[in-house]
């Protein structure tokens, strides 16, 4: 018998993207959020995606070494960039869910689930786009680093100490540039496929709201009640 | 069916797109709209399809009705349920990421049943054969793939008009072929088919009136006989493609046949000398230029994709790539300019580095629109250039000049048209003295006047003594321009 793979329904996965926020913004304490990232890499292991948990790590890590840094550190450094160390700390929980919510779930599953409860077209359609613009930008990413290989202007470490401002204008004007063209042709497609018109959309697929998804919900709610608590909040 | 009266467009005041259109359009026919690049073909297609006015704005006059309901007070969706549009790019004509949810798209949008929803699926994907595309990742198909989906997703939504916006300017030859085997069957199911196309022979046999339209103006109907009948040289005049299937005419060598080998045994010297009668004169002393290629390799996720015995090339020769879309094509561009590891390149006999070719090859891409860096035209080709010496900015400026760029040096790169961004890269690889130039598609979506321009630019570059690669499907380019063809198999 094929084993069953558990999912849990967007709507789920969106909530939890919101939710973490209350603990990660709340208590800002990194051991009471440890829990919680530790949650959404359980979910990308069993998902096998171990890339997204490297790159993850790496990030995490690299965050946590610049802080044991901190005392050896001049001051002026620290005070110009400690806050942005700090917001990005308590922002580091939402990326984790919100890797889980892009990797595990299609955007058809999004629309469906969406769909089933009425939300609104201004939330859904932007919602959707974002989705459908995560691989692009992939992409466009890949295709102009090569060729800023070609014109020796890589866009790596060595290029981004020497000319910084340089380095970044070459990768980001091109990047917005595909990107807004990209967009207006996808937009001009969608429309002419109907996109936006009054009827309800349907589907052949459906995508259900189960127990699983109310026991997965009720759980975390419960982990942050008992983080509040023993914080003494 | 559909009918254009007195209709004209502009986006500015002084400006008109199309002007004084009058067409009627019965149910059932295949009309297929020709004319030189920016003649207005894509903004009449986009008129019918509502996006003019509605999402692009502009003035429209004139009145347009679809069954007789004039379409200027239905909204786009309504008019999609009637109409539907297939476009030119691949990339960018999807919604979903997964094939058989984008096939489904615009069906889904129309509120049907669950029951019928199933139905056209599974009626779609016999159509269009696409059991093996279903379930897939929408990123890894091949350009040729992607049009099919696109097709299949647009007829899904059963509209009775269909439009199709050059639709096969990232397909190769093969691929062709079966596009126009699903046109055809298109048109017998009933589908009103309106296509605006530069490539006309895998129309012939299906269309059945051509439209020529010239400054927004159509200019003269032709029933497709009388349009068969027109000389080789009034078409070009009239600045169209082949209307008959072009077959290559220069000499075919398979990657790895015996040909190839055969083509390599010659002396050198004899090379030279073939070469020697296509190159200009003032060229000559610049031949000492030879790149070689012995045993490359390239694998990806333990999958052979390239594995090349031996090639050899001289300066001032043009090389042109063909196969079908799949066969290594663009790995074995990137390969060689170094941005795949690979081994066993050599430049005039010394073994060349990844690094080193990245400096010493340039590839122009099928997007050239993600090559283009800096604020101006002329920094675009400073970009390149030893800054040691002081008339760079001289030697920049004619450079220029050769490629009609100058008069834009102050420009912003990207504010350009494409061909212009295609000669200024052109141009950077001859700043930097580059031994080889690969152009990956140099002329999809490209009208003929279009084309010679860009056939001239590559004997520009064999002129100054680079060896010119060109990674096309277009045989008709190719005659133009190239000396000796190689086919890569699978």
């Amino acid at each position: 018998m094929e084993k069953v793979k558990l999912k849990l329904d967007p709507k789920t996965k969106i909530l939890m993207c919101i939710l973490v926020n209350i603990p990660a913004y709340g208590i800002a304490n990194k051991n009471f959020l440890l829990p919680f990232i530790f949650i959404a890499l359980g979910m990308l292991f069993y998902n096998k995606l171990y890339r997204q948990i490297m790159n993850y790590l790496i990030i995490y890590s690299f965050l946590n070494i610049i802080k044991l840094l901190t005392p050896i550190l001049p001051t002026v450094l620290v005070h110009m960039f400690g806050t942005l160390i700090i917001s990005f700390e308590m922002f580091l929980p939402f990326i984790a869910y919100g890797m889980v919510l892009i990797k595990t779930s299609s955007i058809n599953e999004v629309a469906i689930s969406l769909d089933n409860i009425n939300a609104p077209n201004f939330i859904i359609i932007p919602l959707l786009v974002l989705f459908r613009f995560f691989p692009t930008i992939r992409e466009e990413k890949n295709a102009i680093s090569e060729s800023m290989k070609l014109r020796g202007v890589n866009f790596g470490f060595k290029n981004f100490i020497i000319h910084p401002y340089r380095t970044m204008e070459f990768m980001y004007v091109p990047m917005l540039f595909v990107l807004v063209k990209t967009g207006e042709e996808l937009t001009v497609a969608s429309l002419t496929r109907g996109l936006g018109g009054e009827e309800k959309r349907t589907y052949i697929k459906d995508v259900k709201f189960k127990f699983i998804d109310v026991l997965a919900i009720s759980l975390f709610i419960l982990l942050i009640w008992i983080c509040f608590k023993m914080k003494g909040m | 069916m559909i009918e254009f009266n007195d209709v004209s467009f502009s986006y500015n005041k002084n400006e008109k797109c199309v002007k004084n259109i009058n067409l009627q359009i019965k149910s059932g026919e295949f009309i297929l709209l020709s004319g030189k690049s920016g003649c207005g073909k894509s903004t009449l297609l986009n008129i019918i399809s509502g996006i003019i006015p509605k999402h692009i704005k502009g003035e429209l006059l004139g009145k347009v009705t679809i069954d007789e309901k004039d379409i200027s007070k239905m909204t786009i969706q309504d008019i999609s349920r009637s109409v539907g549009s297939v476009f030119q790019n691949p990339k960018s004509q999807f919604f979903h990421l997964n094939t058989s949810d984008e096939v489904l798209f615009s069906a889904s949008n129309k509120g049907l049943e669950k029951e019928e929803l199933s139905k056209r699926f599974s009626n779609i994907v016999k159509l269009f054969s696409l059991e093996k595309l279903i379930d897939r990742n929408i990123f890894d198909l091949s350009g040729g793939e992607k049009q099919k989906i696109a097709c299949a997703s647009t007829c899904a939504g059963y509209p009775k008009i269909l439009v199709f916006d050059e639709p096969s300017s990232n397909l190769d030859h093969e691929t062709i072929n079966e596009y126009s085997d699903i046109l055809r069957e298109l048109k017998r199911q009933g589908y009103t088919i309106i296509i605006a196309e530069h490539r006309l022979y895998y129309l012939m046999d299906i269309c059945d009136k051509v439209i020529y339209m010239e400054n927004g103006e159509i200019k003269k109907k032709y029933k497709k006989d009388e349009f068969v009948l027109i000389t080789d040289d009034d078409r070009k005049k009239l600045g169209l493609r082949a209307v008959k299937t072009v077959e290559i005419d220069r000499k075919i060598s398979d990657i790895n046949s015996f040909d190839n080998q055969l083509y390599n045994n010659i002396s050198d010297d004899e090379k030279t000398d073939i070469h020697l009668k296509n190159i200009n004169q003032n060229s000559k002393n610049k031949c000492n230029n030879r790149v070689e290629i012995k045993d490359l390799k390239y694998n990806y996720a333990k999958k052979e994709i390239l594995d090349i015995k031996y090639m050899n090339m001289l300066s001032g020769e043009s090389i042109a790539i063909i196969g079908r879309n799949g066969t290594g094509k663009s790995t074995f561009a990137k390969c060689l300019c170094g941005l795949k590891k690979s081994n066993g390149i050599y430049i005039n006999g010394k073994k060349c580095k990844e690094k080193e070719r990245n400096k010493k090859f340039n590839l122009v891409m099928q997007d050239v629109n993600h090559q283009l860096f800096t604020e101006t035209v002329l920094d675009e080709m400073l970009l390149d250039f030893n800054k040691k010496e002081k008339n760079s900015k001289e030697y920049a400026e004619e450079i220029l000049s050769e490629l009609d760029l100058l008069d834009f040096k102050d420009r912003h790169p990207l504010a350009l048209s494409g061909g212009q961004k295609q000669r200024l890269i052109v141009g950077t690889t001859i700043i930097a003295e580059r031994n080889i130039c690969i152009l990956d598609e140099p002329t999809s979506g490209l009208d003929y006047e279009h084309m010679e321009k860009v056939s001239e630019l590559i004997n520009k570059l064999k002129s100054k003594g680079i060896i010119v690669i060109i990674i096309s499907h277009d045989y008709e380019f190719i005659n133009m321009c190239c000396d000796r063809v190689i086919k890569f198999m699978k």
